[in-house]
């Protein structure tokens, strides 16, 4: 199995009784490429994982890295064989090991000098160089992350998959620690699997977004294609809000952007910017950091989401006028 | 919630257990309106189930209760020494008269002038004060395999510690009071040091290290394990009269005999004995009790099961017992078991004997 | 924050103990730390350490008997040697059957695996000296096994090599076979507690079955197993009837002897101090071991891990080990001793009182400690002296043999110028249950007091739930399953117990303990079968109750 091959996944399924968790879904992934998987609770994102780590077996499909064959029928590799990393959300470094030794943990087929040598030059590059002997009920949640990644990598992998792994951090340092972890995967060049439920997350980090649901990929892409031309509602809303609007409730001069058989057609937030002209009513307004989200009602009733970058302050009650990006409208 | 109310109910257990516990074992009396019944309390270091039937036969005779503790010598001792006057105890029963003088010199005994006992038992059964009379006899001696051993090879405690018994004897472990009273005699008539050369060269003889109890040394010189064993008479007779095959075969398969010191010199005997306490309340009553283990009577419940030997040779013996060979006590006084106890334990440690 | 009004504290120390003082209702003084909650285990430290302090100080001095220069000189050290041997040797045994029956059972499925699940722990309810009778017989000179032997070999009985039960790798088998449960028990439960992602994680980085076993799942569940088997060990050190029976001059042998043959009982006092000291020094090597690492897994998710399955070949060994090992620890010795009874037809008159007086001292016994303990696990939380003072004294009571607690009651009878009669009787066998066994009951709650997050209380506080509102809703419910543990082992405990009930007990009241022991010290075995049969049954119901409670509580 060399490093610079592909984890695959060939129509696999899985199925839990009488639930299928898992349903055909075949996907790639490439060496020295973050991949996102995206989904709710319950979509199958994380029995995905397991199929591809070899913690479950498919009931049918095949798991492959390269060409050699890990799940199939009449194969099963276990975990233990696989050589795939993998990081999850509550860290799981063991407890009675310290920083270092941890991550000397999958080291035992150097010699033994090699072994703390290279653990220590992990954790620096991950800098934790100076927390090494520190054990894990006395690092921060950001610390047992990175200790967990580079444990992950040290062995050099054939391919590391991540199980929401940025999820229990604390918002504040989450993003440090997102882009020192995601820095050495990449430059691991392996195939990298990043399962998250935070659509900005994977918007901002990935090479390529799988979108799944329910057992099943709706889209598979690079990230700006699957926000701005999702190939279905579900998956325009597993990437970020999306509104909708009647058709005949669309103001004139929108309609010309619009199919005339559309019944409905959807947006993005922030389709709509504030424009000169006082058709709208601002009913709510909401400070979400960089941008303020509005809440707008047309004179006639109907009521619209925007998303802006606002100059000046506004208030419920003033009247704006509102300008249609005709790229970030959707249609199905 | 379901683990409080299990909780609950537990410590209503507990409470309704205290309340009940006003002595469970009391039996009602008939006669609540006639004057108190009188009870007696006996400490013994006895646990036969005979007893329980004698007990139940002087109840009926005398009218009285008996209220019964049965533990070890020792424990009984510490118990009413820790007492003291409030103790209840009124009769000891004690099976060695290393544990009777014990008793006598805790000053836990008091001494019983009476004329009908001092005639029943004999003087060297009996301490000369009347501190504790014999009520049964128990002869320590020695088990053995007769095809191997002549009587005339055993007939004496020193020829036990020959070199030709090398690797042939079985003997229990020292904790046990048996061994110590026969090493106290040995002390008295010896000395500490001859009685420690002897000990020493018993270990030395020994198949296999001291374990279990005299029975076990009788099964295994039937098993071949040894040829010889020091044991008690009522050990090798209870097995004879068992009513399991195999424990026949043992017995039929062994011989006892009862050895002296010297030639002439009488052999070591001991004694199951009764004291009355110095907190005793009724000592007419004490007297009568221990008056009872003496008949006839008292001396078949005493002795039926336990098949140690009456008190007087008169006596009609239990069944099997008659197997034991006649034989004389030796004129030591029984105190010596008490009073060299402490000692033997000490040479016996000395001497490597667990 | 409110405070715990006086009369409530003192209604639950009355219920603790019958001989307790009513408290008093002190005023709390402002430099004091201490506050009203302190009473109850302030006094319940008092209860469980009088007997050994009052046996140990009488011991200490009075002055030295010709005995104890004699003791001191050429017993003490071979009785220290011995008894250490004979702890090592139990301790390698009871690991070497504990931890890898709980390994395979907590992680794999195998043919028959949930019923070992719960039949590894009857042994519990056998009491030592009952196991020791049993094994002496089938492996005694004249016993089945060496009988056979000679039958076949046509061998006398000095020309083979037998293994010797009456030595002190035997005794450590004896010891080892009764009381591997405990370790058992805490092994399993801290292998079921492992957190699913840190053995997948170790996987992931090319650990195997038996590199899972031993790189992560021993390392972290050590000190639990650690716990368990200084339990173990502290009672197989203060056995008296297998090590006397057996021949091993042990210093429980030792106290015993120092009392009955030399007459000094407080010889016997100075001895049991040499054992409590050996126990302390468990208990300090056991926390010192703990010391730095870590054992809360950093993960959340106590998810139990799914067992897996096995080779047909690995699930029939697997089979096979639990098999022997319920054999060898129960089995055999058990239908010896109905072989005995039922061969020598032995009838033992009148069982009825006895059962009925076991089992009344045990439940009484039993909930007095249970109370005892609750008091040492909760009401210590606040206090983190007393806390440390409470495991001292506990562990103390525990170490020291019965026949010494047994002592102390005495010392304390002769100062209150009482005699043991009646409800006396009754309220100082209670007390010395209590004293000897209220560590036994303290270790399955503060196992489960462990397990739960650390900010339970100021959540408690926050919403204005404290002091015995906070007990009684609080803490009481979440340390329910360990409590229940503890009631069920101190139930056990009290049924098996010999020495102090043998001193202590009313008239009337022998239990099935005392008359097993009379009838085996008489050297009737066949009679002593059937209460010594009585007494494990009795104590395979809460065996059994244990144990299903235990696997309930690991499936959450």
């Amino acid at each position: 199995m060399s490093a610079l091959a592909s984890l695959i996944a060939d129509h696999v399924t899985r199925r839990f009784g009488d639930h299928l968790a898992v349903d055909d879904i075949s996907l790639t992934l490439e060496p020295g490429k973050i991949t996102a998987l995206i989904g709710s609770s319950g979509s199958g994102k994380t029995t995905l994982l397991r199929l591809l780590a070899g913690m479950e077996r498919p009931d049918s499909g095949r798991v492959l890295s390269g060409t050699t064959q890990l799940s199939a029928p009449g194969t099963f590799v276990p975990i233990e064989r696989r050589k795939i990393g993998l990081v999850f959300q509550d860290f799981a470094l063991f407890p009675h090991l310290n920083a270092l030794e941890n991550v000397m943990f999958g080291l035992r087929h150097l010699p033994k000098a090699d072994r703390a040598t290279l653990a220590a030059s992990w954790l620096d590059r991950l800098g934790l160089s100076h927390r090494r002997d520190a054990y894990p009920h006395h690092l921060s949640g950001g610390e047992q992350q990175r200790t967990a990644i580079a444990r992950a990598l040290a062995p050099e992998p054939v391919a590391i998959l991540l199980d929401e792994p940025f999820s229990g951090l604390d918002p504040t340092m989450r993003d440090q620690v997102r882009e020192a972890a995601l820095e050495a995967v990449r430059a691991a060049q392996i195939p990298a699997l990043l399962v998250t439920h935070d659509a900005s997350e994977a918007l901002v980090n990935a090479d390529q977004i799988a979108i799944i649901d329910t057992g099943r990929i709706l889209q598979v892409g690079p990230p700006e294609d699957l926000y701005r031309k999702p190939s279905s509602l579900e998956a325009a809303r597993a990437l970020g809000p999306v509104h909708q609007i009647d058709c005949d409730q669309l103001p004139e001069d929108w309609k010309q952007y619009v199919e005339p058989s559309a019944k409905t057609v959807w947006y993005r937030p922030e389709a709509l910017q504030i424009a000169d002209g006082d058709r709208f009513t601002i009913t709510r307004t909401r400070l979400a950091g960089p941008v303020t989200e509005l809440e707008l009602m047309l004179d006639d009733g109907c009521p619209v989401y925007a998303a802006c970058q606002l100059g000046t302050v506004l208030h419920a009650g003033d009247r704006v006028g509102l300008s249609l990006d005709p790229d970030l409208l959707l249609v199905f | 919630m379901t683990f409080k109310i299990h909780m609950i109910a537990g410590l209503s257990l507990l409470v309704g257990a205290v309340a009940a516990c006003s002595n469970p074992a009391d039996t009602p009396t008939d006669d609540a309106t006639a004057a108190p019944q009188p009870v007696l309390t006996i400490y013994s270091s006895r646990h036969y189930d005979s007893d329980k039937e004698l007990f139940a036969m002087f109840e009926e005779q005398s009218g009285a209760r008996l209220d019964v503790r049965e533990s070890g010598a020792s424990q009984l001792l510490e118990t009413m020494r820790a007492e003291g006057d409030q103790s209840p105890a009124d009769v000891i029963i004690a099976a060695d008269a290393g544990s009777l003088w014990r008793f006598q010199d805790a000053g836990l005994t008091q001494p019983l002038s009476s004329a009908a006992l001092n005639n029943v038992v004999p003087a060297n059964y009996r301490e000369s004060d009347g501190n504790w009379f014999g009520v049964a006899r128990r002869i320590r001696g020695i088990a053995y395999d007769p095809d191997r051993w002549t009587p005339e090879e055993l007939a004496r405690w020193d020829l036990l510690a020959s070199e030709d018994k090398a690797g042939e004897s079985c003997v229990r472990s020292t904790s046990n009071i048996y061994n110590l009273s026969l090493m106290s005699e040995l002390i008295h008539r010896y000395g500490n040091e001859a009685a420690q050369t002897w000990a020493t060269a018993i270990v030395g003889n020994m198949a296999r290290n001291p374990q279990g109890g005299d029975t076990d040394q009788i099964r295994a010189i039937a098993a071949g394990e040894c040829s010889l064993a020091i044991v008690n008479h009522y050990y090798w007779i209870r097995l004879g009269a068992s009513e399991t095959e195999a424990d026949q075969l043992v017995a039929a398969s062994t011989s006892f005999l009862v050895p002296e010191f010297v030639e002439g010199s009488g052999s070591h005997v001991n004694i199951t004995g009764a004291a009355v306490t110095t907190t005793a309340d009724d000592l007419k009553l004490a007297e009568d009790f221990i008056a009872f283990l003496l008949t006839e009577t008292g001396q078949s419940y005493v002795t039926r099961d336990t098949k140690e030997l009456p008190l007087l040779d008169t006596t009609a013996l239990p069944d099997g017992v008659e197997k034991v060979p006649a034989f004389v006590a030796s004129d030591t006084q029984l105190d010596v078991y008490g009073e060299n106890q402490a000692e033997a334990q000490r040479l016996f440690d000395l001497a490597g004997w667990n | 924050m409110a405070r715990t009004k006086p009369k409530l504290s003192v209604c639950l120390t009355s219920r603790v103990g019958i001989k307790l003082k009513r408290g008093k209702a002190e005023r709390s003084m402002p430099r004091l730390t201490l506050s009203f909650s302190a009473i109850p285990p302030l006094l319940v430290i008092a209860l469980v350490g009088l007997p050994v302090f009052a046996a140990i100080f009488a011991g200490v001095s009075t002055g030295d008997g010709a005995t104890w220069t004699h003791i001191f000189e050429n017993r003490l050290v071979p009785y220290t040697a011995t008894t250490l041997w004979v702890l090592f040797l139990s301790a390698a045994i009871m690991i070497a059957l504990a931890v890898p029956a709980a390994w395979l059972i907590s992680q794999y499925e195998f043919p028959g695996r949930s019923i070992f699940n719960w039949a590894l722990i009857l042994p519990l309810a056998m009491p030592g000296y009952v196991m020791a009778y049993a094994w002496a017989d089938v492996m005694g000179v004249a016993g089945p096994l060496q009988t056979q032997l000679r039958e076949w070999t046509g061998l006398s009985a000095r020309d083979y090599w037998f293994p010797n039960l009456f030595s002190a790798p035997g005794l450590a088998f004896v010891l080892a076979s009764t009381l591997f449960p405990y370790v058992y028990i805490t092994a399993r439960a801290a292998f079921s507690m492992q957190s699913l992602a840190t053995l997948e994680a170790a996987r992931s980085l090319g650990a195997k079955p038996f590199d899972l076993f031993w790189r992560v799942a021993i390392p972290v569940a050590a000190p639990a197993i650690i716990g368990g088997l200084c339990l173990a060990l502290m009672e197989a050190a203060a056995d008296y009837g297998a090590a006397d029976f057996l021949g091993i001059q042990t210093l429980g042998v030792g106290i015993i002897r120092s009392w009955t043959s030399f007459g000094e009982p407080n010889t016997a006092a100075r001895l049991a101090l040499m054992l409590i000291f050996i126990a302390g020094t468990f208990l300090v090597a056991a926390r010192i071991f703990q010391g730095q690492r870590g054992t809360q897994q950093t993960s959340v998710r106590w998810r139990t891990p799914q067992r897996s399955d096995m080779p047909v070949w690995a699930g029939i060994s697997a089979f096979a080990l639990c098999t022997a090992f319920l054999l060898i620890c129960f089995f055999v010795p058990m239908s010896r001793l109905i072989w005995l009874l039922l061969e020598h037809q032995a009838r033992a008159p009148d069982l009825m009182p006895l059962i009925r007086s076991t089992l009344i001292l045990g439940a009484m016994g039993a909930a007095t400690a249970f109370v005892a303990a609750l008091v040492f696990s909760l009401a210590t939380k606040r206090h983190e002296s007393l806390r440390l003072g409470a495991r001292l004294v506990a562990a103390a009571g525990y170490a020291a043999p019965g026949a010494v607690l047994g002592l102390g009651a005495l010392y304390i009878l002769r100062e209150t110028g009482q005699s043991l009669s009646g409800a006396i009787a009754i309220g100082f066998l209670i007390w010395i249950y209590v004293s000897r066994f209220t560590s036994a009951g303290v270790e399955p709650m503060q196992a489960t007091l462990a397990r739960l997050p650390k900010n339970l209380d100021q959540a408690s506080h926050s919403l204005g739930v404290t002091g015995l509102r906070q007990f009684w809703r609080v803490d009481l419910p979440l340390i329910a399953p360990g409590a229940f543990a503890a009631a069920l082992i101190l139930f056990v405990e009290i049924l098996k117990e010999l020495p102090a009930t043998l001193m202590l007990r009313p008239f009337g009241w022998d239990t099935l303990a005392v008359r097993a022991h009379a009838y085996a010290t008489d050297e009737r075995l066949a009679q002593a079968t059937l209460p010594a049969l009585l007494i494990v049954l009795a104590g395979l119901a809460p065996v059994l109750l244990l144990s299903w409670r235990l696997s309930q509580s690991e499936r959450t």
